[in-house]
């Protein structure tokens, strides 16, 4: 039967450059925007302050500044990156097309979610460049790292509820705002109730992931709150999996 | 359904070459989230041949949509089961893929036209050497030239349809679904989309086909499955079924009265124009033989309605 001699699945990883471009030309513009932005105005609101100019920075102050930008720049970044990467071919009806190819679906977005993160860095880079530019030269490579563990963190809760449903922007910010007030409340408790929170993402330790960027000599690397952030957004990200290869694709 | 009709059309719903599509007492029910179930399709079994070129026609909401995305694996059966080559559906899909055009044509708007080929060939497994030949070649047939620098937003219905067309001819599949395929074409384009088919039949290729469009199944499909309300109401052969009765609309030069003498029953439709009631070919075209010898000439003769559109209207109860 040559329907079945012809079994040629696609290469995936030729479609790598078209993913990148789509990365670079769409996500990766807005969040490189949006964080000048912030970074403009948070250099204005220095400068007001302290009437100096940004080219003489205290390097103190300019590496407080990096890591409050880090921040930002990790969520925004993976809310750019992960918001519809799966439920939006559901909702506009691009999977079609793309899965009448012979492409596996959980293959094909474990692609997207994997070449999004590695676009992310990218426009960390160019980010610090611009930076070097204006402010003064800094390359810490924690940032890389800690850019790279918030998008596993945030963006494999963003790539299970894209999986799951259409309104995913909107139940990541949900879930991450009420697991950081239920961490901030009952996060001291004892108790049974206590250990349901583990269920819960570990946002509140986020902060402190970030904090690498501008670690000081021989502080040591959270590597426990690495591997748990890291590893509950992994987890996540697996289960998104699941849900693509067991969720119908013409339901959304 | 009756069971006279259900004896025919179980001895019709298997191809003439061996299966490659089986569906088997194939059901399909949405559910919403308020746990209403609308029924789309019912109890459906029906074999399609490798070789086949294959129609399926019904009203709207008949269950066509629901039918493809089933064949595609894009929706699970709620009963029964479906196989293509023995795999289930997205197994085959994944493993060999299908050359598909739906009836939304659902492309990235941003995309140029041009990329957006390039794109699904490389999906589409054409190999890294081939893939500017195939790209070129589905490029020419579907006239897609001056498109080329466009982004899919400024495309025309009619660009967008051959656009979607193109994608889906990209490799050699041994199986090619079209969902409403000339829909938005123009009338030279649809011609040019038949001879595509015509060309595209070959041994070892199932092609489907779902469309509105009657006339269209009739030339191009060798079995036509009509389906109302999620149910199978027959196939039609709609070559082997030309011999069948049927009615006809006759216009003549001449003697006017003739035309009730040798088609007793003939209502006249207009200046010498008649419908004459249901008739096969025999007696056809004995009582034009008639006609002749009495001095009338034909100018025209046409069925009143094609084979497919008579079975059409009697399946779905018009």
């Amino acid at each position: 039967m040559s329907a079945l001699v012809d079994n040629r699945r696609a290469k995936l990883s030729e479609y790598l450059p078209w993913i990148a471009r789509d990365y670079l030309t769409d996500q990766g513009p807005s969040t490189a925007i949006i964080i000048v932005l912030i970074a403009l105005f948070e250099a204005q609101m220095f400068r007001m302050g302290t009437g100096t100019r940004l080219a003489t920075m205290p390097q103190d102050v300019a590496a407080r500044l990096l890591r409050g930008l880090a921040g930002i720049l990790a969520f925004l970044g993976t809310f750019f990156a992960t918001n519809g990467i799966v439920s939006n071919d559901r909702k506009q009806g691009y999977y079609r097309f793309l899965f009448a190819k012979p492409v596996s679906p959980p293959s094909y977005y474990a692609l997207v979610f994997g070449m999004y993160g590695a676009g992310l860095l990218v426009v960390v880079l160019a980010l610090l460049c611009v930076w070097a530019v204006i402010v003064r030269p800094m390359f810490p490579i924690e940032l890389f790292g800690a850019v790279a563990v918030l998008y596993l963190a945030y963006g494999g809760i963003g790539f299970l509820l894209s999986a799951a449903w259409r309104f995913d922007w909107m139940s990541l910010v949900t879930a991450l705002l009420v697991a950081r007030l239920c961490w901030s409340v009952w996060g001291n408790a004892t108790g049974p109730a206590h250990w349901l929170l583990y269920l819960l993402p570990p946002v509140h330790r986020a902060d402190n992931v970030v904090d690498i960027v501008m670690r000081s000599a021989g502080t040591p690397v959270p590597w426990n709150l690495i591997a748990w952030l890291g590893g509950y957004g992994l987890l996540c990200f697996v289960l998104g999996m699941v849900v693509i290869r067991k969720r119908p694709l013409g339901t959304s | 359904m009756r069971a006279g009709s259900r004896a025919a059309r179980d001895d019709a719903t298997s191809p003439r070459d061996s299966a490659l599509i089986e569906f088997q007492g194939v059901g399909h029910t949405y559910r919403s989230i308020l746990g209403r179930t609308v029924r789309a399709v019912e109890d459906f079994s029906l074999s399609i041949g490798e070789s086949e070129v294959f129609g399926l026609a019904g009203p709207n909401g008949a269950g066509k949509s629901t039918l493809i995305s089933l064949l595609l694996g894009y929706l699970e059966p709620t009963n029964g089961s479906i196989r293509i080559a023995g795999l289930r559906p997205r197994a085959f899909v994944e493993r060999h893929g299908i050359g598909y055009l739906s009836e939304l044509i659902a492309i990235p708007t941003r995309w140029k036209v041009e990329d957006a080929l390039q794109r699904y060939g490389i999906l589409a497994g054409v190999r890294r050497h081939e893939l500017a030949a195939r790209v070129a070649y589905v490029i020419e047939l579907l006239g897609l030239e001056e498109q080329l620098g466009k982004r899919v937003k400024q495309l025309s219905k009619g660009n967008l349809q051959r656009l979607g067309l193109a994608q889906a001819l990209l490799r050699d599949e041994g199986v090619i679904i079209l969902d409403e395929p000339t829909h938005g074409l123009d009338p030279l384009w649809t011609q040019v989309f038949r001879d595509i088919v015509e060309a595209l039949r070959r041994p070892g290729r199932a092609i489907f086909i779902a469309s509105h469009n009657l006339d269209e199944l009739q030339r191009l499909a060798d079995r036509v499955a009509i389906i109302d309300g999620g149910r199978l109401q027959r196939i039609v052969e709609p070559r082997a079924a030309l011999g069948g009765s049927t009615t006809y609309i006759i216009s003549i030069v001449g003697d006017a009265a003739a035309i009730a003498d040798v088609f007793p029953g003939a209502r006249p439709r207009g200046a010498q124009e008649w419908e004459m009631p249901e008739l096969d070919l025999a007696t056809l075209n004995a009582g034009i033989t008639r006609l002749l010898q009495r001095g009338v000439l034909v100018s025209s003769l046409r069925p009143a309605h094609s084979v497919l559109e008579q079975h059409f209207r009697e399946a779905v109860g018009e």
